[in-house]
């Protein structure tokens, strides 16, 4: 239940990162990580890698300190150990009793791991500097139904809150002496269906109160709503998105 | 303006009617204070004026309201709303988006106001509560008074005709209470709003000069305010303990900090709760009272020299033995509802922990207590929120916790259940020589029976001391006598 690690979630700051339009962050997120797929080479992944690497540094959150940021490196370091054991191909470099390590087996490793964490940190970063509120009305400001785009918001509202609820919920439960030792098997499925069903009542009940506070502030009364903030885009929100759409394209054509 | 006529209602799948034929009658500028016991029907009465029952609520209706003489049935809920609103019980529930300023736009953006415009009423809302400083704030950040301020602001505004309020004054300290007080009467002189306040309080809001109703089992009767025993009252100064000593240390904080981003929520130097004593956690919306309690489990994010319930240090995995001794209440007594009837959510906790049958007659004797011997086969999710959170007390009791961690445990009940909660709690801490934290915003009752009160501002520890010490320095610190003389 202690968690010293601090969540991945949107924290307000004032970087530069924070500056750029959430349309022209997603974009850069979806060309490079289209560009990581498409392309072979272990620089251009090293590349992407090294600048997700440099954004991460230039904001206020450390990657470290991030929940589950070290199961992230481990994940990294195993996917490139396999490919190390079991690519053959290539020439040989280093020959262990169990195995050869090969050139290509190398490049192979380098390459998957780079692809893998890139992709990551960049939607860390995506993740980090986005306020939820300001993308679903930049989507909305495109074209997107702002009753679709009031789902996503009130579903990203609720998952902190379901998560905060479901931890009492536990600790309440665990305090009436609840058992849940996988010896016990029976009654732990007891005490896991119990859980479950007031969880689920909680969100129920939340989702009935949603709707008549919605519906009491005359949510859908008319097609279109005005907007305290709207999303202005900036010269370089537009040459970002330019520059993507572009690496999309240089990205197909290349392959 | 609104009138209800002969109105019945029945939830849908029950028998029984929660509200009989109620009469009503609510004009511009009008001002209804409606209590009565938990459970009587008050809240299904503030969800039939807003227009939600039959619709969003399904159940069987009879009678009629008419809104400006149209009846409801025939007008869509958002038209409706356009000259009603209600702020529910529970402000958390209430929130569709991630911000403060996004959430009190929220209803002026639906209804197509000019962002000025929406600027200004934002501003001008919070400010009627003095809760300006949670403007930037995320809504997850708040506190649950804090999320209640904003709940009220996002009411005001929209500046609706008739504002109903159910139960705004549970979770908020007096100040705020006074500001929205203050406010409110404001409205009511300028924009001639009719307010319709459903309430147990009713005495923190004499001052409104509004007509009192009481219901009783669906229907509404002229009512007459109760006044609310003081801390000051012989009677109750009789309840406490004489101390015992030396007692034993059950929970003990040394520099306890919680930090939300650059916010500090708590920072507690010292704090001991020994046996056969309580505890009247109090302070102000968002002065971390219930971040103590979660932070005390272990259950956010903090940092401690020392932090200890019956000697074993808490934040990491606490044994079933040492779990035995925590009673824990939440304030949202639907998150501590595990069982099909009311009967085994009792025995729950003892069945767990191979007590049901040495303490069947203490079991029985709470049974009593908390006057469930005709409900002990209703499925709890049946019962109302001040019973619900009666059958919560009752659960943890039964298995004879040490320790009692009670959050806002008072919410939803009357006076009368509020008393008989404190009075339980006072002859079980005293009984089995345990001890309690009792987080809440109830000075007059609660520091009767309290030994200490416990007083917190901006996370940190600014009184601590005897009750009888305490209501002198309380009164002091925060011009309690000013505060009243301007309410009464």
């Amino acid at each position: 239940m202690l968690r010293q690690a601090k969540a991945l979630q949107y924290y307000p700051a004032e970087d530069f990162l924070q500056r750029i339009s959430p349309l022209a962050k997603i974009s850069v997120l979806i060309s490079l990580s289209t560009f990581l797929f498409i392309s072979q080479s272990v620089l251009v992944h090293l590349a992407i890698f090294f600048f997700s690497t440099v954004l991460f540094l230039f904001q206020p959150i450390s990657f470290f300190k991030l929940h589950g940021s070290k199961v992230l490196i481990i994940t990294t370091a195993f996917i490139g150990l396999l490919q190390l054991v079991f690519i053959s191909e290539g020439n040989p470099v280093l020959n262990l009793y169990f195995f050869e390590i090969t050139s290509k087996g190398i490049l192979q490793s380098v390459s998957a791991s780079a692809r893998f964490i890139s992709i990551i940190l960049l939607s860390y970063l995506f993740v980090l500097s986005t306020d939820p509120g300001k993308f679903v009305l930049s989507l909305v400001g495109i074209g997107l139904p702002y009753r679709l785009g009031y789902t996503l918001i009130t579903a990203l509202r609720m998952i902190p809150m379901v998560k905060a609820e479901v931890e009492k919920i536990l600790f309440a439960q665990i305090t009436r002496g609840a058992n849940y030792s996988p010896i016990h098997l029976k009654k732990t499925t007891i005490n896991i269906s119990r859980f479950l069903k007031v969880v689920l009542i909680a969100i129920f009940k939340r989702v009935n109160q949603l709707v008549i506070s919605m519906d009491g502030r005359s949510f859908g009364l008319y097609d279109k709503r005005s907007t305290l903030s709207d999303i202005h885009f900036q010269r370089t929100d537009y040459m970002i998105i330019f520059l993507s759409l572009a690496l999309i394209l240089i990205s197909i054509i290349w392959r | 303006m609104i009138e209800l006529k002969d109105f019945s209602f029945c939830y849908q799948g029950s028998n029984t009617s929660v509200l009989d034929q109620v009469n009503l009658s609510i004009q511009a500028g009008d001002w209804l204070v409606i209590s009565g016991k938990s459970g009587c029907g008050k809240s299904t009465l503030a969800l039939a004026i807003a227009g939600f029952l039959g619709k969003i609520l399904p159940g069987e209706t009879k009678g009629q309201i008419l809104l400006d003489g149209i009846n409801i049935d025939e007008m869509e809920t958002y038209e409706i709303s356009k000259k009603i609103y209600l702020v529910q019980q529970n402000p958390e529930n209430q929130f569709c988006t991630l911000t403060v300023k996004d959430e009190i736009a929220f209803g002026l953006e639906n209804r197509k106001f000019p962002a000025v415009e929406i600027e200004d009423r934002i501003l001008s809302s919070l400010t009627a509560l003095k809760a300006e400083d949670l403007m930037e704030r995320r809504l997850i950040e708040l506190s649950g008074g804090q999320q209640q301020k904003i709940a009220i602001a996002t009411a005001l505004a929209l500046r609706p005709e008739i504002l109903i309020l159910d139960e705004p004054t549970s979770s908020l300290d007096k100040e705020s209470l006074h500001s929205l007080l203050q406010s409110l009467s404001m409205l009511r002189t300028e924009n001639k709003m009719g307010v319709v306040i459903i309430e147990h309080r009713v005495p923190d809001i004499r001052s409104l000069n509004a007509l009192h109703f009481e219901m009783h089992s669906g229907r509404l009767f002229p009512g007459k305010v109760k006044v609310l025993p003081t801390y000051g009252d012989k009677t109750q100064q009789n309840t406490k303990s004489s101390p015992k000593s030396p007692s034993e240390i059950l929970v003990q904080v040394k520099d306890l900090k919680v930090e939300l981003g650059e916010y500090t929520v708590l920072d507690i130097d010292h704090l001991e709760l020994r046996s056969g004593e309580i505890i009247s956690l109090m302070g102000p919306n968002g002065s971390g009272k219930t971040t103590f309690l979660l932070s005390l489990l272990g259950m956010v994010n903090s940092k401690s020299v020392l932090r200890e319930i019956i000697g074993h240090p808490t934040g990491i995995r606490l044994s079933r033995n040492q779990l035995a001794e925590i009673g824990l209440a939440f304030q949202n007594p639907d998150h501590q509802i595990f069982c099909d009837t009311v009967l085994d959510e009792i025995y729950y906790g003892p069945t767990n922990y191979g007590l049901e049958k040495t303490e069947s007659d203490w079991i029985e004797g709470l049974i009593s207590t908390f006057e469930f011997n005709e409900l002990q086969k209703k499925h709890p999710y049946l019962l109302s929120f001040g019973q619900k959170g009666r059958l919560n007390l009752s659960s943890i009791l039964s298995y004879k916790p040490h320790i009692l961690l009670l959050d806002e445990v008072f919410i939803g009940q009357d006076l009368g259940n509020v008393l008989l909660i404190l009075k339980t709690i006072r002859k079980y801490v005293d009984e089995h020589n345990s001890a309690a934290i009792i987080v809440n915003h109830l000075p007059d009752p609660v520091l009767g029976y309290a030994d200490r009160l416990v007083y917190l501002d901006h996370g940190k520890k600014i009184l601590d001391s005897d009750t009888d010490t305490a209501i002198k320095d309380y009164q002091q610190i925060f011009q309690w006598k000013h505060l009243e003389a301007s309410n009464a």
